[in-house]
Order: C-alpha cells, then structure tokens, then sequence
C-alpha cells in the first residue's frame, strides 16, 4: 500500500551527535591533550630520574676521589688508613666500604662488603673490560632483593703501581620510589586532567559554533513568504559576523527577486482580468440584449479584438520570460548598426507622417557592433514606436547612429520632442508593465513591456541605456553597444533629467 | 435566453453612474444595465465623475479601482464626503483580501472581482438599490411569515422551526422578495465572509429550507434561476418575472 503524507512547515534538520562539529573539535581537544599530557609526564619523568642520578653520580665520583685516598694496597694486601680517633674521617671510611669490590687484574676478590656480594662480583671478564678503560665506568645493577645500585668501577694502582679492579657504590633506590611515586600520582591524576579538558573543550566548541548554529537555525525559519528575516550580527567583527552578513545580503538579494516574482504575478492577473471582462460582459450582454445579427456580430468581432489583445499579453510574455531566463539564443554577428537603423526608419516613416510627425535620421556607417539583428530591430523599433505615439502632430523624432566619444561605443540616439516622463517616473520605465499615465491625453495603450525588451536587449549585448526628459518638450534614449572586437570599460554616463538638449 | 426584468416598476427609472476606464467594459455595462431599465451614465476619469456626482442625483454608483487620473479610492472618499451619497459597488481587477477591505472600509457597499458575470453584477445592483428602504420587522409572502425580532417563521400559521443559517438565508431572500441573489451573494451575506468555491453549500441549505417551507405546500416559494442562483416569491409574480 503507498502512502504519503504532506508535511507542512519548514522540516528541521539535525545534525548528528558524532558528526557534529562541537563532539569533533571537543573529541580533538581530549586527543590533543592527552598525548601532550602523557609526552610531558614521561618528559618530565625522565628528566627527574638523570638529574637525581646526576646528583647520586656526583656524590660517587667524590667518594671515588675519597677512597683512592683512603685505600693503600700494599702486597696485595688493601689497607685503609683513616684515622679512627677522627669521628668524621672514621665515618667517611665506614660509608666508602658499604658498598665496594676489591680484586686483583685477574678478578680474584680481594675485599669486598657484603653488600656487594649480594650484588655479585664481576666476572674477570667484566674486569679486565673494565680495567682497559682510561676512565671508570658507572653502571647501575641490582642485588637480591631487587634494590638498585649505582655502581662506580675502574682501576686503581699499588704502590708498586700494579693494577687492582675496584668498585664502590650507593643505593638509588631512593631515587627509584620518588619516582614511582610521581609516575603513579601523574597518571592517577592524568584521566581527572583529561577529563577536565574534554570539558573545557566542549565549553568552547559550543561557543566557537553557537553563532553558526543561530545561523543554521534562522535559516531553516526561512521560507517564501519571510524573507525579510534578517540574523542579528553580534558585533564581534570576525568571521562569523562576515558569514552572518554574507547570509543576510543573500537573503536580502532572494527577498528582492521574489518581491519582484510577487509583483509581477499581480500585475500579470490584473493585465490578464481586464481583456477577460470585456470579452465576457460583451458577450453576455449581447446574450441578453441583441436583437439583430449585426448586433451579434458587433459583440463577437470586439470580442476577437480583446482576445487578440490577451493572446498578445501572452506572447509577449512568453517571449520576455523566456528572454530574462536566457532561453533566447543571440545570433550574434558583425552588424552595421546605420544600416538596420536606416531599415527600421523606414518602416516608419509612414505611421509617422499619418500622425503628422517628422521622422529624421543622421546615421554615421562606421559603427560596427557584433549583435542579433533580429534583437536590434526590436529594440529600435521599440524605441521608435514610443517615440511616435508619444509625439504630438508637428513634433519631430530624430534618429542618429555614430560612433561614441568614449573610444569602443556605438551610439544610438533617438530623441523626440513628445509629452517627456515625469522624473518621478523615470527610474521605473524599464519596469515590467510600468505605464506612465498622462491624464491629459489618457495614452495607456501598448503592455508596459517595450521597454522592458529594449532593456534586456541592451543588457546581453553588453551595453548602456540613458534616458534623459523634460515633461512637455520631448524625451531622449541613448544606447551605447560595444564596438566589434573592442571590448573596453563602459564609459560613465551622465544622468541628467532636467537637460535632455544638454 | 433573456435578462430577468426587474419585478417593482419603480426601479426602471433608477440611475446608475458607471465609473470606468476601459471603453470596451464601460460600453457592455452600460448597454447591459441599460437593457435591465436603469438609466445610465458614463465616466471614463476620477475627476468627471465627482463631477457628475456633484451635477446630478445617482442610486448607485458602479466604481472602477483603477482609473487614469485618480486611485478609485480617492474618488470614493470625494463622494462619501458629501452628505447623502449613492450606494458604491467597487469593480476591481485587484482581488487580495487586502484591497478588498480597503474598499470596504474606505465606504463601499459592494466589491465584486473582474472578471465577472454580467448577471452577478445586476444582482447586486438590485439588492443594493434596495438599500436604505425602510426594513419591517415582520415580513410577509403569501401565507409565509417571518418575525425578525423573535426569530419565529409560520407557513399557513404553521410554526416552522429553522437553523440559525436557514432563518438567515430565508430573511435574505424575504428582503429581496423577487430579485434574484447569486449563491456567491447569499454566501458573503450568511456567513460574513468570502466561501469562495464554497457555493455548494448554499444548495444544501436552499435544499432544506424547501423541505421545511415548501414541500408541504402546493405553492412554492423559493424560486431557482437558471445562472443566478435563487429567488423568493410567489409563483405568479416569478412567472412574470423569468
């Protein structure tokens, strides 16, 4: 069975938890500092245990001093000559034999404390080893129990300067429970560490994302009909507030066109129901009302002119929209605009000496432009048409085609001395449906699209379109199209009202 | 098929002033409204028209929203300044909730959308230049009566028990006793709003209301007009009438 379900309103979106930005940039921060935790304990481990056996080493190599000293081998036989009536001197000595080896080159113990003996002697190997090298040698070994012992060995003479192996040392395990015990207390304390990281990491993240989800979340209040909505910028100035205001343009630019898409629709409703009810209040009324068929005949023939009408508010339409969506394909080619301007002149030349109008033209050959002739011809007969139904008998319309002053123009004028557009009027000609109602002569024929076309086809030929007018002396379009093979900046162009014969 | 003639005499001597920019619109009306016995005059401007408002005595004036000179409002509020003004029917190419009430509230008595039919529009203009007639309390067709103070209906001094909606279409149609009211006419009026498509629903309650008033009865009241809607009258007078 299918089935479906409408749902209103704007859905939300969730973002997953494990996805979600703040988890990752909190879960990175936990990573981050863990392996920094760990890397510096260790660091710092290791550091403690060199610079305590530093100090055990140092001590060594005084009592290594002390005991060469103290020790006097004669016949084989190791004397330690302290004198026992100095407490101090006894007690030096005392300590010096705690821990010590005493053997002859071949390794036969001499003396030895007991100490050592629970450590166990070098094997002659070790000693010989040992005895080659120019300085003596400090090893770290452990005795029975398991307690660490720093062991300094080398060679010492007799006096009748025969070599010995001896070996004195000292306990470190102090050193090794200090640092067991930091090793122990540092990776206790290490998870509570990270922990508090992982959570300070979350704080920020929630705060580096929260402007972003505020974002996230007016977006998704959006829709057609509240495009005004505008997301509060924080005032911080960073990024985030550069986001927020990008955002904001965009939807500022989308409220915009869909104001111009509502509009146009009305306007297109109300363009569309006055043809309608002329076409169906004639028809009924000559239902109810016509007693002849001239009279029948009369309703249908002004019938057909309103649809004609309708079905040319279509096309025009059509043929606009098509236009402004960029379904119209330009066949552009190299084009002596005199020409087509001395075409389209012509064909009016007729309408407008029924209207009692001059129609003059000064057409300059030298302007090449690349464009659709077919497009061309409509803009100037647009223009033209205007010109002519807004001139008054005797007036004048006058065409002129040359090259522009700004180097790489083309210039089109036309201008006439007709009825002009109030200036309030001015900025919204190019407009879709825009008519300028003229109470005294109550000119609204035409659509309102004429110079929504001229627009347009101005616009894909890369050119400019001025309009300058004085109400009752006459208006002035100039249009400015790229010469062939000259693409330059568009020159600056004046935007005067008041002086149209400036 | 033919115009329905307004039933009371005294109305073919009423005068309309029609407001419109459009000629071809201004022509059918006037032809149309003409053939239905009003006299008619013709403004194509805002500022013709307060003239003419000012020259001559109008029952109704039909009102075009948008006019070269003059936003229609604009001349609406000219003519409701004076001190008696004609009854206003706003015909109007905007059809937004919004413009709607502005018409309204800016003192119009009707607001109908183009495009429209030619026989909604005579519908209208006939209820409203019914207006301002003084309304009985009691009203009376044939041996059906209905008190509109205690909300009771008799037939034949028969008690007849109706719905709220039923009472208030049934003394729609008793005030306009032999005019024809569209179904989108009886819909803004019952239901004080815009039922648009909704129209249905006023057979259903024209269907009960025949069942309670006149299906017991030989003579029969409610009337239906073909591409109108319905009328209340009492047989005789509607034959006259279609």
């Amino acid at each position: 069975m299918a089935r479906f379900t409408r749902v209103f309103g704007v859905p939300k979106l969730r973002v997953d938890f494990v996805r979600g930005l703040r988890f990752r940039l909190a879960l990175s921060y936990v990573i981050f500092f863990t392996v920094l935790l760990v890397v510096i304990g260790l660091a710092f481990r290791k550091n403690l245990q060199l610079e305590m056996d530093g100090d055990v080493a140092e001590a060594l190599e005084e009592e290594w001093g002390a005991a060469k000293g103290y020790l006097k081998i004669v016949n084989y036989r190791p004397e330690w000559i302290a004198d026992s009536t100095d407490p101090e001197e006894a007690y030096i000595v005392e300590r010096l034999r705690h821990v010590y080896l005493l053997t002859d080159a071949n390794g036969d113990v001499l003396q030895n404390s007991e100490t050592y003996a629970s450590i166990g002697f070098d094997s002659p190997a070790e000693v010989r080893r040992i005895m080659q090298l120019p300085k003596p040698e400090v090893h770290i070994r452990f005795d029975k129990y398991g307690v660490p012992y720093m062991i300094k060995a080398g060679q010492v003479l007799d006096d009748k300067g025969r070599p010995y192996f001896f070996a004195i040392g000292r306990s470190i395990e102090a050193n090794r429970r200090t640092l067991e015990a930091f090793t122990r207390n540092y990776f206790f304390f290490l998870p509570v560490m990270i922990a508090f990281s992982g959570l300070l990491g979350w704080v920020l993240a929630g705060r580096a994302i929260r402007p972003v989800n505020s974002v996230a979340q007016a977006a998704q209040n959006i829709t057609g009909s509240n495009l005004s909505l505008q997301i509060p910028l924080r005032g911080a100035g960073d990024e985030l507030d550069h986001l927020i205001e990008s955002f904001n343009r965009m939807t500022a630019r989308l409220n915009q066109s869909f104001e111009q898409i509502r509009r146009f629709s009305t306007d297109v409703s109300h363009e569309l129901r006055t043809p309608l009810t002329a076409i169906r209040g004639q028809l009924e009324v000559a239902l109810f009302t016509a007693e002849t068929p001239e009279q029948y005949r009369d309703a249908i023939v002004n019938a057909l002119e309103d649809v004609e009408k309708l079905s040319s508010i279509v096309r025009s339409l059509l043929l606009l929209s098509q236009a402004e969506s960029g379904q119209v394909i330009l066949q552009k080619a190299p084009l002596d605009l005199a020409e087509v301007a001395a075409d389209v002149v012509d064909q009016f030349q007729i309408p407008a000496e029924e209207k009692g109008v001059v129609l003059s033209a000064s057409l300059d050959a030298d302007a090449v432009i690349s464009a659709d002739r077919t497009q061309i011809e409509r803009l100037l007969s647009n223009l033209l048409s205007n010109a002519v139904k807004y001139t008054p008998k005797g007036g004048s319309v006058r065409v002129r085609v040359a090259r522009d002053n700004s180097p790489g123009w083309a210039q089109l004028v036309i201008e006439d001395t007709g009825l002009g557009i109030p200036a309030e009027n001015l900025p919204h000609i190019f407009d879709r449906f825009y008519r300028v109602r003229n109470a005294q002569t109550n000119l609204t024929q035409g659509l309102g699209l004429g110079l929504s076309f001229v627009a347009w086809i101005v616009e894909v030929h890369g050119g400019r379109i001025d309009v300058a007018s004085t109400e009752g002396e006459g208006t002035r379009f100039t249009v400015l199209l790229p010469l062939t093979g000259q693409p330059v900046e568009a020159p600056p162009l004046e935007h005067s009202i008041a002086e149209p014969r400036a | 098929m033919t115009l329905p003639r307004p039933v009371n005499v005294k109305l073919e001597y009423m005068r309309i002033l029609v407001v419109e920019d459009e000629k071809r619109i201004a022509d059918f009306l006037s032809r149309g409204l003409e053939s239905a016995g009003y006299a008619v005059d013709v403004a194509n401007d805002g500022a013709k028209a307060i003239d003419l408002v000012h020259a001559a005595e109008y029952d109704l004036i039909i009102l075009d929203l948008g006019l070269p000179d003059m936003d229609g409002l604009t001349v609406l509020q000219k003519i409701r300044n004076r001190k008696t003004s004609p009854p206003v029917l706003i015909l109007s190419a905007r059809d937004q909730v919004d413009d709607r009430v502005k018409g309204l509230e800016g003192g119009a008595d009707d607001y109908l959308v183009k495009p429209f039919a030619f026989v909604e529009l005579l519908a209208r203009v006939r209820v409203l230049l019914r207006r301002g007639q003084p309304t009985p309390e009691r009203l009376q067709v044939g041996d059906l009566t209905l008190d509109c103070i205690r909300r009771k209906v008799t037939r034949a001094s028969e008690n007849v028990e109706l719905a709220p909606k039923e009472f208030s279409i049934l003394e729609y149609l008793m005030r306009n006793r032999g005019r024809p009211l569209s179904r989108t006419m009886i819909v803004e009026h019952v239901w004080d709003m815009d039922y648009d498509g909704l129209t249905n629903i006023v057979d259903v309650y024209i269907r009960h209301l025949r069942s309670k008033i006149d299906d017991k009865w030989p003579v029969k009241m409610i009337q239906t007009v073909r591409g109108i809607g319905y009328m209340l009258d009492l047989p005789e007078k509607a034959e006259k009438a279609g």
